[in-house]
């Protein structure tokens, strides 16, 4: 009896004690500072410019997701401290970065952001914490999104090149840019939808965080009343004005002291490093499809070839296929369906999207198992188009060079691009277009389980942001790629497993002298003057595809 | 009584239990309103007890001193002037702590070892001590005679400090360079005053001395063991001591 007495007080003195000694914050601040970009793949990234080598180092998404969610459960990190300055990063990985931030706030942990300057970007990643700070001198652009389009018909027929572009999808624009010298009513109707959708999903996550009202705040951008420093505390998008010297006493007073080397710090990419993978014989396998697909582009048959190492690998046991690509030639889209479409007879594989898994990008994805988008994902655009460019006109006008072809037949010189298609050969490239937009919407009927007439009304190449996505089953749900890996996890019954990405990364020298344009869009100029026929899957060049333009 | 207690206690525990399990899962925006509200006590700012120091350093002309020789032997030696003169070249020194150094010098001594009852003279090279002849007539009246060395030193020591106070233990190499040796001798004769000065005479060309400091600021007082005769194969001085200061500069 007195041993269960004693055992009683024990337990009481301990329970106090630990009650007591809650107020103040106890353990690290856990640094995130959004200067590093957030890419799909981390690691440094070489390239050779006229002053040098220069690096850049980028934050891996999936890396990143798993140490904000580690860190919400770890008793070692009391709280996140954002820093917003020089912030760059793409739409869906700041959606799904936001939505971590936001479960490790839920789990009664503060996060804090701090920035000297808030864009749209910056800002709807600071909205998310709970307290919001601004340097008293700074301000905010929080403008609203926008897409600028060039238009190069009279450019080109100035330069004498002609242009034909045979497409199936009223809403499949993206050659557009070639032969008109406007926007067309359909293409100006999805970017309106489009960007509409997107804003309107950023406001209203952005008002819930804050506790305003969706309407005043787009009410306050529209009228441009938000900008100065003061302005945002007072209408309730900013907690208080400080500098950095106040910023770090406030830090401290957190953690109970005045004294900053007494506050521990840790950072977001040293508390990466410290993830633990489980045993090396049970994998999922994340293969990314990052960037535009075609041959001796970033997303080739190097990525077909990967798949096929995959499924041939017993410790694979799922696989998450990480799309981020606008689309590409149709060939090699199609290889890599192939292989997806083979893989998936051995182990399960969910497609998790990125900012873009359009046309080409959703044709190699369709028939995954499952697929997981962010709401502001930009995908479909289910349509084919095929340029032809010809240049006979322009090196006669301006080169004062006079080609002149002789052939075997009649159609022998069709793909020289000197001159342009005539009706007969329009009509067979017609046909050929036609049969490749057919087996592209069989393809997405099988993969999704609709109806072949259904997805023609869909597609047209129209493109759908996420969260339409899912409402008209070119998606599932919305997911981040962590909850993709996860969900690939428990469908395959892994309670532990490692993660291994594929393609493997690219070594110093290779980053240093292959090309590799997946973060980049095809020069405008070296688009024009490519003669020849190509069919392509693949959304439009515009500057709305800049993520960091779009969120700055 | 005893189930008193236990009922008290088990309540305590519960109620305990269910105000942490509350605290849990307060929202982070209300626990950080009420951590903005609470006052936090500005610490006295701690005096460091241990300088902070570079983890290297390197002084020249760091320190000059002055020390008088105790000298035990079968000469009658003089300790008020029998001294040396240190001026420190180089001075290093390896932090690997606050309070931690190994230091290392090297010096230039000038050292004067003297008698007022024997005298010194160089004879084929070896210094000898000689008592006055009581019979000699006329018989010299010896004032002062003293050996001269001058050496390069190479102390070297474990140094203990804590704020301004500090403690150094080691050892010091010595090489006396006979070639500046000499001797001195004040004496009179018939009324008259006499100094002769002889060069040559050879000391122990390598001593290791023992060495203790203590150091306050810029001001130290140091002792040294010099175990090894002064003339080789000679007895007039055993071993002897010093005591001396450095002034650091």
């Amino acid at each position: 009896m007195r041993k269960v007495g004693l055992l009683a007080c024990l337990l009481t003195l301990t329970l106090f004690s630990a009650y007591a000694g809650e107020g103040f914050l106890k353990g690290a601040i856990l640094k995130i500072d959004m200067k590093d970009v957030v890419a799909e793949r981390g690691g440094s990234n070489y390239s050779i410019t006229l002053s040098g080598i220069k690096s850049s180092s980028h934050v891996s998404l999936l890396s990143l997701e798993r140490a904000i969610k580690k860190a919400a459960q770890d008793k070692g990190i009391a709280m996140i401290y954002i820093n917003t300055d020089k912030f760059s990063a793409g739409l869906a990985p700041m959606e799904e970065v936001r939505s971590y931030l936001k479960n490790f706030s839920k789990a009664g942990k503060p996060v804090i952001a701090y920035g000297t300057f808030f864009g749209n970007g910056s800002y709807y990643i600071a909205s998310v914490a709970d307290r919001v700070f601004l340097y008293p001198t700074g301000g905010a652009a929080i403008n609203g999104l926008s897409s600028t389009q060039y238009f190069l018909k009279d450019a080109l027929d100035t330069l004498g090149i002609g242009v034909q572009l045979i497409r199936h999808g009223k809403y499949k624009s993206a050659g557009e840019m070639y032969i008109r010298n406007d926007i067309s009513p359909e293409n100006r109707e999805q970017y309106e939808v489009m960007l509409d959708s997107i804003w309107g999903s950023i406001l209203d996550e952005i008002a819930e965080s804050r506790g305003i009202s969706a309407d005043d705040l787009r009410s306050w951008i529209e009228n441009l009343e938000i900008g100065k420093g003061q302005t945002l505390v007072d209408k309730g998008l900013v907690d208080g004005l400080k500098y950095r010297d106040e910023m770090e006493q406030y830090l401290c007073h957190l953690f109970g002291t005045t004294e900053p080397s007494e506050v521990k710090t840790v950072d977001i990419k040293d508390y990466m490093k410290k993830l633990k993978d489980g045993p090396s014989s049970k994998k999922i396998a994340v293969v990314y499809a990052n960037g535009e697909i075609g041959e001796g582009r970033s997303v080739g048959v190097k990525i077909a070839n990967e798949i096929a190492k995959v499924r041939r690998d017993s410790t694979v046991k799922a696989v998450v296929f990480r799309v981020n690509s606008p689309g590409g030639e149709v060939t090699a889209s199609d290889i890599i369906r192939r292989e997806i479409e083979l893989l998936k007879k051995y182990k399960p594989v969910i497609a998790s999207y990125g900012s873009y898994a359009a046309s080409g990008g959703y044709l190699i994805s369709a028939g995954c198992d499952k697929i997981f988008v962010d709401k502001t994902t930009l995908t479909g655009s289910i349509g084919v188009f095929g340029m032809f460019y010809n240049v006979g006109g322009a090196i006669k006008q301006n080169l004062k060079v006079n080609p002149v072809q002789i052939g075997t037949g009649k159609h022998s010189t069709m793909m020289t691009g000197m001159y342009p298609l005539s009706e007969e050969e329009q009509a067979w490239c017609q046909d050929k277009i036609e049969k490749v937009y057919d087996d592209f919407v069989t393809v997405v009927s099988e993969g999704r389980n609709i109806s072949k007439e259904y997805v023609d009304s869909i597609a047209q190449g129209r493109v759908w942001t996420g969260k339409d996505a899912i409402d008209i089953k070119l998606a599932d749900e919305t997911g981040t790629i962590l909850e993709a890996v996860e969900y690939a996890a428990k469908i395959s019954n892994l309670k532990k497993y490692s993660i291994v990405s594929y393609p493997g990364k690219k070594s110093f020298k290779e980053q240093l002298f292959n090309k590799d344009d997946s973060d980049k869009n095809e020069p405008l100029v070296k688009s024009i003057i490519k003669p020849g026929f190509s069919v392509v899957a693949r959304m439009p060049y515009f500057t709305f595809e800049s993520e960091t333009l779009l969120l700055k | 009584m005893k189930k008193t207690i236990i009922l008290i206690a088990a309540l305590l525990s519960i109620s305990s239990a269910a105000a942490y399990a509350q605290e849990e899962k307060k929202d982070a925006k209300e626990r950080l309103a009420e951590i903005e509200a609470m006052t936090v006590k500005a610490k006295k700012a701690k005096k460091a007890r241990f300088a902070e120091k570079n983890l290297f350093d390197f002084d020249v002309l760091n320190y000059s001193g002055y020390g008088l020789h105790s000298i035990s032997g079968s000469a009658d030696w003089n300790m008020g002037n029998s001294r040396e003169i240190i001026l420190n070249i180089l001075d290093l020194k390896l932090n690997p702590t606050n309070w931690l150094s190994i230091n290392a010098g090297f010096d230039l001594k000038w050292n004067k070892f003297c008698s007022k009852k024997n005298y010194f003279e160089v004879s084929g090279g070896a210094l000898t001590s000689n008592v006055p002849s009581l019979t000699a007539d006329p018989a010299p009246k010896y004032k002062k005679s003293d050996i001269r060395t001058f050496s390069l030193s190479v102390p070297a020591s474990i140094g203990f400090s804590v704020g301004k106070l500090g403690l150094n233990l080691g050892v010091e190499g010595v090489y006396n360079a006979n070639k500046y040796t000499r001797v001195k001798t004040r004496y009179t004769l018939d009324g008259s005053e006499y100094i002769k000065k002889t060069k040559g005479g050879e000391v122990e060309k390598y001593q290791l001395n023992y060495l203790a400091l203590i150091r306050f600021s810029d001001i130290g007082l140091y002792y040294k063991y010099c175990p090894k005769p002064l003339v080789p194969g000679n007895d007039m001085a055993k071993h002897y001591q010093t005591i001396g200061f450095i002034l650091y500069m």
